[in-house]
């Protein structure tokens, strides 16, 4: 390969990352600005970070999404698994076709679209069995109706990597399958299990127009707030609660990544203390 | 029936689809048996391994143990243990864990679990091991604690889907004869799949050599090599030179062929076919002898190329025929025969005991 | 046949019914049966003084109006095309991100591919809120354009077309690179080799080898943008002007403004229907990836 490849490689990832983290960069810094205008520097200051931490509404807004994404998240993984593990191991069943395709679709679906379906049904069944609320219920069950295929397909990919092999070594040995896929299986798709809750977590934490369309009058989430106040233009109390949520996600990402890394360094020690 | 046999296998097809792997397959299987099934891939042997573990059903026929019908019963609940050629280790597990998993399935007591678990890892010598996890073992570590695995269950049967294919050259011979001493003390009965001859001829009391999911000969591994019942057992076992020719008579148990590649009419054990017509004939290239040209029996030819092996040469002699025929020379007779070199005008000479009648 | 078989056969066949029916009835219920009711107030007519302000009349009117309106086939149409340009210059930007990741050192590639998804684990609202802050008239961009004197006068960004482009690329970005990551991780660098010692310099190398290999990728990357960016609403309501027209927009404007529901949900199906191909692409493209495990 010339010398000129890798530099122009170099140069393209450059741009890549300065393009996705340049405007997360100004964020974070215009959140300690003393003005109201949020281009214009003022000064450093602690300001809007009281005023968020002041803002009762932000807060209530906060755990709501908190306890939807909780929900969420927890049914999602359990659907989700179910989803991508008959994807992965059931090569052939009645509507097999027909399931890929309510697995791959949520994944692209243009959101206004699951929204005003989504909502459309829940106004149906209200018509008819004067359920569910709209809320929390509702919020949460479209939540999970998108997470589960990210779940299925986290799963499934898991799924599709490890030998099956093993799986069949324990049935030989005389576990039934429910024993292997408590014993075995379960446990090697444990990290898949954790992306796909973390992954279905945020999703919720997140989406505003599914939310804007299946919630009900009484109930704000955090994107809802964040949505109805940014169309007011910009605010540098926003920036201040970007500044949290990249913190908090810098901050878990590089915890798993620490445990990852010290896990296999420590099997890496064990493996040479064998020679 | 034979009284003494473990494993029955009676008519047994599996068909995926439209795709035949076994075609019908009947074959007893005595107990304390070392039994290799031998193919190449794709020719039903695996499928058929896998049946005996209860990983397939067969589409038809029924499978036996010790008389029972395994036919239908789950993978879980056979008297059989496999060690597969992935070895399949649990990854998140120790190699005690491994090896207790199997009896711990079986719900016995903790202490008896313990106890047997370090016998099985004294047999296999991996007792220092037993808190490893599997990607810190070697290959060949990796192996025995599969095969400890299976075999602490005490299975009837051990099935062994290609057990040395994933070590290298040494490791694997040394391991051949460990595995078949080990199979000796243990007394269990092994069926174990090799697309390897040298590991089937090698480890194996009887093979059945398999083609397109039927079983073409079975025997001990003598039997196979020096009277294979046809052309594709002769050709797939060893080096072999295959001869087309005609039975023209028989008298005393000798059978007078006609077979033109050898320059005219020889004689051969007449093993069971008298009949007259259309046959192939095999003669092994070490029982063909090699002589610079001169007086005597046998047909002339010229030394077209030499493969030297170390312990042995294997020379390409054309006949004046026209035929091809490979001959093997140990090379510590080298001096006494006199040295043949490439070009060389030579005489072959053979046996008619050496010369083995098949159908055509 | 043993009675043990037989009732452990039929309590693998309950486990595994279970575990297909529980995630199908969900979604059935939950994502593809709403796709029938939309169907059906599409055919509806708007009554504002009901509660739901619906009549199902099966008219057909509001399709009528659909393409008796221009506004509405141009905003398919306008969506259509930003969404294909702006899923070009996703592709653009991420496919030498995909390569350079997939050429690095074993050790790096972890790191880097998680630097790209890093912000996807953010807010998507307020990455697009960001750029409202660089884009606008006295934002970051013209700030610096006019501090470092390389442009007097510039424009304003913030409110055309362009800021569309810059924020799809910029949201969807992770979803271009990690496809095309996958394929170019798993192809062989030895074919390159084989091309080179053929006589093909780099570059036609990566025309004809690397280029029609990763072309799963580059099919799976685009389809995952190009399909959301068509409906998307947050993107062109932050960013784009009041004029831009795109089809997400016009259906949460007939909804949420006009509540006019039997609109929306006409906008919504013939949105499907326009869709329909990609989807069936991208569900087709996906079965492939599964069957090649």
């Amino acid at each position: 390969m010339s010398g000129r490849t890798p530099r122009l490689l170099l140069a393209a990832l450059a741009f890549g990352y300065a393009f996705l983290y340049v405007p997360i960069l100004t964020l974070i810094i215009y959140s300690f600005n003393e003005s109201r205008l949020v281009t214009v520097w003022g000064g450093f200051s602690f300001k809007w970070w009281g005023e968020l931490l002041r803002n009762d509404t932000m807060l209530d807004a906060a755990l709501l999404s908190f306890q939807i994404a909780l929900v969420n998240a927890c049914v999602a993984t359990v659907l989700g698994t179910m989803a991508g593990f008959a994807l992965a191991r059931y090569p052939r069943f009645i509507g097999r076709t027909a399931f890929t395709g309510l697995i791959a679709a949520p994944l692209v679906m243009p959101e206004v679209i699951m929204g005003i379906a989504t909502l459309l049904l829940f106004v149906a069944l209200d018509q008819l069995f004067h359920w569910p609320e709209r809320g929390f219920t509702t919020i949460a069950v479209a939540h999970i109706t998108f997470s589960v295929a990210y779940v299925a397909v986290v799963v499934q990919s898991r799924l599709a990597d490890f030998d099956r092999a093993v799986e069949e070594a324990a049935m030989d040995l005389g576990a039934r399958p429910s024993t292997v896929f408590r014993t075995i299986t379960l446990p090697l798709i444990a990290p898949a299990l954790v992306s796909g809750w973390l992954l279905a977590f945020t999703l919720s934490m997140d989406d505003l127009i599914l939310t804007q369309f299946v919630a009900g009058p009484q109930s704000q989430t955090l994107p809802m707030l964040i949505y109805s106040s940014v169309r007011l233009g910009v605010s540098p109390q926003i920036n201040v609660l970007a500044t949290i949520i990249v913190t908090v996600v810098a901050v878990a990402i590089i915890i798993a990544g620490w445990l990852m890394n010290r896990t296999r360094r420590r099997q890496m020690r064990e493996a040479q203390a064998v020679r | 029936m034979t009284a003494a046999a473990l494993i029955r296998i009676d008519g047994v097809v599996k068909r995926f689809n439209d795709v035949t792997a076994v075609a019908g397959v009947d074959l007893e299987i005595g107990r304390g048996e070392l039994f290799a099934l031998l193919g190449g891939s794709g020719c039903g042997k695996t499928t058929l391994l896998r049946m005996l573990a209860g990983f397939e059903t067969p589409t038809e026929g029924r499978i036996l143990i010790d008389d029972v019908d395994v036919t239908h019963v789950p993978p879980y609940a056979r008297p059989v243990n496999m060690m597969f050629q992935s070895y399949a280790l649990f990854p998140h597990m120790t190699v005690a864990r491994n090896i207790a998993y199997g009896l711990e399935r079986e719900r016995l007591p903790k202490a008896e679990i313990a106890e047997r678990v370090m016998q099985a890892l004294d047999l296999v010598e991996l007792r220092a091991h037993a808190q490893r996890r599997p990607h810190q073992l070697s290959g060949g570590q990796r192996q025995r604690v599969a095969l400890a695995r299976a075999v602490v269950k005490r299975p009837k049967v051990l099935l062994l889907d290609e057990p040395l294919a994933a070590l290298d050259r040494k490791l694997r011979e040394r391991t051949q004869l460990e595995l078949a001493e080990l199979q000796q003390r243990l007394g269990i009965t092994f069926v174990m799949v090799t697309h390897d001859q040298d590991e089937a001829m090698a480890m194996a009391s009887r093979i059945a050599v398999m083609d397109q999911g039927r079983i073409r000969q079975v025997g001990a591994p003598a039997e196979i090599y020096e009277q294979p019942n046809s052309r594709f057992v002769a050709d797939f076992i060893g080096l072999a030179n295959i001869f087309e020719g005609e039975i023209v008579g028989h008298a005393d148990g000798m059978l007078r062929i006609s077979c033109d590649p050898l320059g005219g009419e020889i004689s051969a054990p007449a093993n069971g076919m008298t009949q007259a017509g259309p046959i192939a004939i095999v003669i092994r290239p070490e029982k063909l002898s090699l002589h610079k040209e001169g007086a005597g029996a046998g047909c002339a030819g010229k030394v077209r190329n030499i493969v030297y092996l170390g312990d042995e040469s294997i020379f390409h002699v054309t006949l004046e025929t026209g035929a091809a025929v490979q001959i093997t020379r140990m090379n510590a007779d080298r001096r006494d025969a006199g040295v043949i070199a490439r070009s060389d005008a030579v005489r072959i000479a053979w046996a008619p005991e050496a010369v083995v009648v098949m159908p055509r | 046949m043993s009675a043990t078989g037989m009732a452990s056969t039929h309590g693998i066949a309950w486990g595994r019914r279970l575990v297909i029916a529980l995630p199908y009835l969900w979604l059935l219920l939950f994502f593809a049966a709403p796709f029938l009711i939309v169907a059906a107030i599409s055919l509806g007519e708007n009554t504002p003084d009901t509660v739901p302000p619906v009549t199902l009349t099966g008219s057909g009117k509001t399709y009528v109006q659909l393409f008796a309106d221009a506004l509405y086939p141009a905003a398919y149409l306008n969506s259509l095309r930003i969404a294909a340009i702006a899923t070009l210059a996703t592709l653009l930007i991420g496919y030498p991100m995909a390569y350079a990741i997939a050429r690095a050192p074993a050790g790096w590639r972890g790191p880097l591919l998680m630097a790209v998804i890093l912000p996807f684990w953010t807010s998507f609202l307020i990455r697009i809120y960001a750029w409202m802050g660089i884009l606008s008239e006295n934002g970051l961009l013209n700030q610096f354009l006019r501090g470092s004197g390389l442009v007097a006068d510039p424009g304003t960004i913030l409110g055309t077309e362009w800021a569309i482009y810059l924020g799809i690329a910029y949201a969807y970005l992770p979803f271009m690179v990690l496809p095309l990551y996958a394929v170019l991780e798993k192809l062989d660098v030895s074919l390159l080799e084989a091309a080179a010692d053929l006589g093909a310099r780099p570059w036609r190398a990566f025309l004809t080898v690397t280029l029609p290999l990763s072309l799963p990728g580059i099919v799976g990357g685009c389809l995952l943008v190009f399909i959301p960016a068509v409906g998307e609403f947050v993107i062109p309501d932050l960013l784009g002007g009041t004029e831009t027209l795109m089809i997400g927009k016009v259906l949460w404007d007939e909804f949420f403004s006009n509540s006019d529901w039997p609109m929306a949900s006409a906008v919504a199906m013939a949105m499907l229907v326009v869709l329909v191909i990609p989807i069936v692409l991208f569900q087709r493209a996906r079965a492939r990836e599964m069957a090649r495990g």
